[in-house]
């Protein structure tokens, strides 16, 4: 305290040294003499400054020091000038060469973009601002290269998978690392009853400066054991100093539900009928071959009269499905002086769901505040607080309450009101819901709820202990407070078995990272052609995860749901998990004449998820960049604006498994007969290591006509080792897998990016954005002793891709008796009617896109934007996980795909979709229909895809008028995402967009939504 | 001078912040577990292990469900009707693919228990000085080990009575992660599983109620083990041993129902009917997967298993055994629906049903069948008669002679212990062939032999991806 004293005093000290002695005034205009608004115009080597007027002009107080003026503005370069004796001063700022004066966030600092050495991809603030998808990794599909962002679940608030350069791991996870103004943030889905939250949804996008998505391992070493998946950099927006300017916009719309495939349609009352009858047929004749056809269907009629007289016909997407308004309000201020500078910004999203039952509400705030004591001391401050509340119903298939799963699983026959408009809840006849449940009465009455207080903060301060040494420590938190509850009404669902049934799961996340960090920078020669840029810091990572759970039963009425009223507690628990993560870094850089660049990274990492010893592990990098075009050989070729070769190299590592699976454990929780009970249930594994990716990069960077079209070339080769598997084990040992370093694959891959400007004329412009990722992974080594490791349709194996599915080989339907056939191997020579004739193989189709990326149109003429955004998939394949319900009579109670109508019903027809069987029945003709739905080729699909996934209309009216009404600018626009979407596959019964395991799991359909809204500056 | 402060002020924050990484720091426990080797040290906590044990007993596929259910469902008891969720389709249908999921999770769950039983022994014997109470946890590991193998090796190895050299399961007595199974023969595995049962028997003294293996529960499941290798001189032995000295006694008939119907445990000192039953509670409980869902709709069930027509009108209508078959109707079937009403709790809110595993008039039909076979007919009829009379006091009794004797003993066996998952195993000890009824509406029946491959479940196949046993025949 007496130390924090001493130095406020010192400040005030140093405060008084500069005496003022005399002013200058001046003008600043841009290249065409244009006059600038809020450039910043300082002294050089203090914080002494100003900003300019509307006209430019600017009038400065300087102290006898002063020799030299920086004057900056966004968008232009910085300038320096030399008072010299003038009293008045005329600046012209050049157009700044945007790709190299551009700064990039990367570990731990930021760089300038000529001289990095790394594969990064920075995206704008401005890409990801005022689209209304609820969290920033949705809005990043199809924007980087390399980066695969994958939706899962249309749910409002759901979490995004997202692969960078390829799933590099098996049992840990393969998502990347977030950094927020610099904290390792806990991401993803941190609930535990929610079926889909995300941690990012709890920043609103429009309060971030910009993105940084770190590919290579030049740019992922530093991060260490937590950098192999890639890392994205988030960055907020921070005050600039000038005249206070607000931003503020309003958008509102409406979600609508994404396109129904033709192939997937639940069937309507009649058709359904139709095909319930013919199975119950075919059934019965082979049961009674002795039997008239008149005879059968007599007996079918009569079966089928147990689900109604047909006059009941349910839509039942009309009545799941419906339109989401869809709100956001943001309103920003930023400014501040030459000394202290904030922005505060407070934004609004409400987003309601496609599907009945769900929506999200978020609340969010930010204060960032910098200040520069004096020229030595500077310290900054960020406070992101935020709320978000998102209801969500079960929205998959994991139980008969789920509206998603409904969806498909009710039959049309079922009439969810009764005669006098009330919800019907009877299950005792088949009429009604003797299966499932009515979807409409449980979302009415229960309640699955999350409410999500977050806070990420940091303070930091900087030292220039000299000129070219800094110390900087920030200690940044995040704090994340969970409350989720769930209620089963008593008389209908999954509560009615309990009279009513209640949950209250509170679960907290608290994150501090500390950071202490020295950096130098050294101009080894005088002319200053060679510099040296070093870096080396500490790092402590503390989490600590807390949760408490209830659940109570037997609710007394309907009017009330929380645990209080409940008569019967089931449990009441608490539970915690923690990991630490200690950390040394450090890394330097040389550069020659800005041609020539060198660098290298070292991190140490400890972790607290691997036994003592091994809970140390290193991660080094080297890369080097070369600016081609500044070499005088490149002086003729004036068509090229600028070329950069890169090259690195370097290892990078995952912890990203359980936080206790080294340990051998005992647990409870095994309670038999009211008393509590435990059992050996970890098997542990002391010799657990990191896993190490060692990574290669080549890259090329390029631009050409000033400017006008720019390149990004990388090719990857990254090899993954000592990998994290679930060694499955023999299941006689009690465990299904021990997990151990074990295996290794790669992954290969291309990147491209083209931006281009083909036409940019007086009022018009083209500019062209696209990008391309290939990426090949290959498992290259298992287990000893092991040749293949299977689980369920999953199959890994040397030389085979780590998403390959592994199933039966479909071989289409006997078009002279409709029996379903079989490949008996993968040779697809001979074809069988008995499912256990058929090998199970590796049917060399793959979950993971062999191609993916995006591209982008935008034309501007005078005020009006146009831009569409285009998101493309090719090459995987999707598995349907529940057509063994939905096709097919061998489940005949459930709702059925438009599809199965075509079914085998004569010899000749070509289908494939067999005669249809009802049950499961062991008659040789019918037994081999009832395996038609077991897993198979035949619900594999191709994946592919192309999507707009934004376009937007946009009007900024003249900025005289603007001006006029006095505003400093303005913009109205439409906006619609996913409005259309091409798939390439007819057969396929639902959206291409199922995850990265490509598995439909009857999620929430993806959303369509169109806004209006208009933007403010003033 | 200011700015050295200001240096030495900074620097001496720097030293803190770099010197802060301690050993400790990285030293992260669990909440919720504690390391093995410090798990088992006290009586209590072999009590705590105990318990844990039963629990995965408990298990939806152990006898939480499946194991009961897949004896009369693959058998002539029940079937799945038309009209259902999905559930228990391949053992219904007789068609099992090698990555069946019950054969599955029964072969996961059993060696899940075993793994508990064997930490229990190999931690609880070094606890010192032992005591009675000790010895009886002790035995209970042992007695449920044997359980678990004799599950084992009749779900997935062929009868002792047909093939007692065929291939057996591989016996696990010792955590060891890198021990390769083996499959010995049937023989070794029933071996291992009277010895594991002779040692439960000596070690235990204590009367813990019905929740626990006891004494002589142990002997009764020795003297089931015995009845299914046809060695009937000490299936005799071990069953009378049961009767005369359990002290458990029958129920009178206008109690039966009432017995059914609770969902309770018995505590000591009640010795009613029960020798060995898996609890579940009002919290520790299977939820929607608990047995009584499967036969019935109410609270929420699926209701997907009917029983036999023939079944219910086995049973006089003086035999009070009849009012555990419901009659009514049933969504998707045609006539009348008959259901299972011995397990009506699933939507109690207070206790849920428990799975009786052994009970004394199946330990008497034991006994009357190793009469039967060594050969004494009349004490046959003598402890057939206990059982018959018990339940139906209006019933002259049996008085048959000669091989018609066996045939009353599997009626009165089939009618006592239905939906308790026996009849399936009485058919193929015998190896008798039998007609499985699969559909009711429209009719559909397999013919199932000795020799269906499917009487048999097939070793997962996520075993032989890894431990390459050998596959039984047909898969």
């Amino acid at each position: 305290m007496r130390q924090l004293l001493l130095l406020m005093g010192v400040v005030l000290l140093s405060m008084q040294l500069f005496a003022q002695q005399r002013s200058v005034s001046g003008k600043v205009t841009d290249a065409n003499g244009k006059p600038v608004f809020n450039a910043t115009v300082l002294v050089k080597g203090s914080s002494m400054g100003t900003t300019t007027k509307e006209d430019g002009t600017f009038t400065l107080n300087l102290p006898a020091t002063a020799k030299t003026l920086v004057i900056s503005s966004v968008g232009l370069a910085p300038q320096e000038v030399s008072i010299g004796n003038r009293a008045t001063l005329l600046v012209a700022l050049q157009p700044t060469d945007k790709d190299l004066q551009e700064v990039v966030v990367v570990g731990y600092g930021t760089q300038k973009k000529a001289d990095i050495t790394s594969a990064i991809t920075k995206v704008g603030g401005d890409k990801v601002a005022n689209v209304p998808f609820s969290s920033v990794d949705q809005t990043l599909q199809g924007k980087v290269a390399g980066m695969q962002s994958v939706t899962f679940s249309g749910q409002p608030g759901a979490n995004q998978s997202i692969r960078i350069r390829g799933i590099g791991s098996y049992a840990a996870s393969a998502q990347p690392l977030f950094v927020i103004d610099g904290i390792q943030i806990n991401s993803g889905d941190l609930s535990r009853q929610t079926t889909s939250s995300n941690v990012l949804a709890q920043l609103n996008p429009d309060d971030i400066e910009s993105i940084s998505v770190l590919k290579d391992a030049a740019a992922t070493s530093i991060y260490g054991a937590r950098g192999s998946n890639g890392v994205i950099v988030i960055t907020t927006k921070r005050g600039k100093s000038g005249k206070t300017k607000f931003n503020a916009t309003v958008e509102a719309g409406s979600n609508i539900h994404g396109d129904l495939m033709k192939a997937g349609k639940p069937l309507r009352t009649a058709d359904w009928l139709t095909l319930y009858k013919e199975g119950y047929t075919n059934s019965y004749l082979v049961a009674n071959p002795a039997a008239s056809l008149s005879t059968a269907q007599a007996a079918a009629a009569t079966s089928a009269a147990a689900y109604g007289d047909g006059t009941v016909d349910t839509d039942w997407p009309s009545l799941l499905l419906k339109n989401g308004p869809q709100e956001q309000y943001n309103i920003s201020a930023s400014g501040g002086d030459a000394k202290t500078q904030f922005f505060i910004s407070g934004g609004y999203f409400k987003q309601i769901g496609t599907t009945i039952g769900e929506d999200l509400t978020r609340y969010s705030t930010v204060i960032n505040l910098d200040h520069q004591v004096n020229d030595k001391l500077s310290f900054s401050l960020s406070i992101e607080p935020s709320y978000t509340k998102q209801n969500s119903f079960i929205s998959n298939s994991s139980a008969f309450a789920s509206p998603t799963m409904e969806f498909y699983f009710e039959r049309p026959t079922s009439n969810p009101f009764n005669a006098d408009g009330s919800y019907n809840i009877d299950r005792t006849s088949s009429k009604n819901f003797s299966t499932t449940y009515n979807p409409l009465y449980i979302v009415a009455h229960d309640i699955h709820s999350l409410d999500n207080f977050s806070a990420i903060g940091k303070a930091a301060g900087t030292y220039n202990i000299l000129s070219n040494l800094k110390f900087t420590t920030s200690f940044g938190m995040q704090y994340n407070n969970l409350e989720e509850f769930q209620y089963n009404n008593p008389l209908h669902g999954d509560g009615a078995a309990s009279n009513g049934r209640g949950y209250s799961y509170y679960t907290r996340y608290a994150l501090y990272d500390w950071v202490n960090q020295l950096s130098y920078h050294a101009n080894l020669t005088k002319d200053n052609n060679l510099t040296l840029d070093l870096g080396a810091g500490t790092e402590a990572i503390n989490s600590r995860g807390y949760n408490i759970t209830s659940q109570t039963n037997n609710y007394p009425t309907l009017l009330l749901v929380d645990a209080a009223n409940a008569s019967t507690p089931v449990a009441g628990k608490n539970d915690g998990t923690d990991y630490n993560f200690a950390s040394y870094f450090s890394r330097g850089s040389l550069t020659y004449k800005g041609k020539y660049i060198l660098a290298a990274s070292f991190r140490r990492d400890g972790s607290s998820r691997f036994s003592e010893s091994h809970e140390y592990g290193n991660f080094p990098s080297a890369s080097l960049a070369w600016n081609v075009s500044k070499e005088n050989f490149m002086d003729n070729l004036k068509f090229v604006s600028d070329v950069k070769l890169r090259a690195s190299y370097g290892s990078s590592g995952n912890a990203e498994i359980g936080n206790y699976t080294w340990r051998q454990t005992y647990g409870y929780g095994l309670n038999y007969n009211n008393l509590p009970g435990g059992g050996f249930n970890g098997i542990g594994n002391s010799e657990l290591q990191w896993e190490h990716a060692n990574q290669a990069d080549i890259g090329l960077d390029a631009s050409f006509f000033k400017n006008r079209v720019s390149l990004i070339l990388d090719y990857y080769d990254k090899k993954s080792d000592k990998l994290l598997f679930n060694q499955p084990l023999s299941l006689t040992t009690g465990f299904g897998s021990i997990t151990n370093n074990i295996g290794a694959l790669t992954n290969k891959g291309i990147e491209v990016t083209v931006n281009a400007t083909p036409v940019a004329v007086k009022n018009f412009t083209w500019d062209i954005s696209f990008n391309f990722t290939h990426n090949k992974n290959v498992v290259t080594q298992l287990p000893p002793g092991q040749t293949q490791i299977i689980s369920g349709v999953e199959y890994i194996a040397p030389g085979h891709d780590i998403y390959e599915f592994y199933m039966r080989q479909w071989a289409g339907v006997d078009p002279a008796t409709g029996n379903p056939l079989w490949y008996v191997d993968n040779t697809k020579a001979t074809t069988t009617t008995n499912i256990n004739a058929a090998a199970t193989v590796p049917v060399g189709k793959s979950a993971s896109p062999k191609y993916f990326g995006g591209f982008s149109n935008t034309f501007t003429y005078r005020g009006f934007g146009l831009s569409a955004d285009f998101y493309y998939n090719y090459g995987n394949y999707v598995r349907d996980q529940w057509a063994s319900y939905l096709t097919d009579e061998v489940n005949s109670a459930y709702g059925k795909y438009a599809y199965t109508l075509n079914r085998w019903q004569k010899p000749g027809d070509i289908t494939n979709v067999p005669k249809l069987y009802t049950g499961a029945t062991n008659s040789s003709a019918s037994a081999t229909n009832s395996a038609s739905i077991n897993t198979s080729t035949r619900f594999l699909y191709k994946g592919d895809f192309i999507r707009l996934r934004n376009i937007v209309l946009s009007y900024s009216p003249d900025q005289k008028f603007i001006k006029k009404i006095g505003f400093s600018s303005l913009k109205v626009y439409v906006r619609a995402t996913n409005l259309w979407t091409k798939v390439y596959d007819n057969a396929i019964p639902f959206d291409p967009e199922q995850g990265i395991s490509s598995q439909s799991n009857l999620n929430v359909l993806y959303n369509k939504s169109v806004t209006a809204g208009l933007s403010l500056g003033f | 001078m200011k700015s050295i402060k200001y240096k030495l002020s900074l620097f001496l924050l720097a030293a803190v912040a770099f010197g802060s990484c301690k050993k400790a720091f990285l030293n992260d426990k669990p909440y919720d577990a504690v390391l093995l080797v410090d798990a088992i040290k006290t009586e209590s906590d072999l009590q705590g292990a105990v318990s844990g044990m039963y629990s995965s007993l408990r298990t939806t596929d152990l006898y939480g469900r499946t194991l009961p259910v897949k004896g009369d469902l693959m058998a002539d008891n029940t079937f799945v009707t038309t009209s259902n969720s999905g559930r228990y389709i391949p053992l219904n249908a007789y068609l099992f693919t090698n990555n069946d999921a019950y054969a599955l999770a029964v072969w996961t769950n059993a060696y899940v228990a075993i793994k508990y039983a064997n930490s229990i022994i190999q931690y609880g014997s070094t606890i010192t000085p032992a005591n009675a109470n000790i010895n009886e946890y002790l035995g209970e590991a042992y007695a449920t080990r044997a359980l678990m193998n004799f599950e084992l090796v009749r779900n997935y190895s062929h009868p002792y009575t047909a093939a007692p050299t065929d291939p057996g399961i591989p016996l696990v007595l010792k955590f060891d992660e890198t021990a390769v199974p083996v499959r010995g023969t049937v023989k070794d595995v029933y071996t291992q599983i009277i010895a594991d049962l002779e040692k439960a028997y000596s070690l235990m003294t204590v009367y813990r109620g019905t929740a626990y293996f006891s004494k002589y529960a142990a002997r009764a499941l020795e003297a089931r083990v015995y009845q299914n290798m046809g060695d009937w001189a000490n299936a005799k032995t071990t069953a009378l041993d049961v009767i005369n000295n359990s002290g458990v006694v029958l129920t009178p008939s206008t109690g039966y129902v009432a017995y059914w119907n609770n969902p309770a445990v018995q505590a000591p000192p009640a010795k009613t009917e029960t020798l060995f039953e898996v609890a579940s509670d009002y919290t520790s409980n299977n939820q929607f997967d608990q047995i009584g869902f499967i036969y019935l709709t109410a609270g929420g069930g699926y209701g997907d298993i009917l029983v036999n027509a023939d079944l219910y009108n086995a049973y006089s209508a003086t035999d009070v055994r009849k009012q555990l078959i419901g009659v009514g109707t049933r969504s998707g079937q045609t006539g009348t629906a008959y259901t299972c009403l011995k397990y009506t709790n699933a939507a109690n809110g207070t206790d849920k049903d428990d799975t009786k595993v052994l009970r004394l008039s199946d330990v008497m039909l034991i006994a009357a069948e190793a009469y039967y076979n060594t050969p004494d007919i009349a004490n046959a009829n003598l402890y057939l008669n206990k059982v018959a009379q018990q339940r139906d006091p209006s019933f002259a009794g049996w008085s048959d002679a000669g091989a018609q004797v066996l045939e009353d003993i599997l009626v009165e066996r089939r009618k006592e212990l239905a939906f308790e998952g026996n009849r399936f195993w009485d058919l193929v000890r015998l190896q008798r062939s039998f007609t499985k009824t699969t559909n009711q509406s429209p009719l559909v029946t397999v013919a199932v032999t000795p020799s269906n491959n499917a009487l048999i479940f097939p070793i997962p196949l996520n075993e032989l991806n890894v431990s390459h046993l050998q596959q039984n025949p047909g898969f």
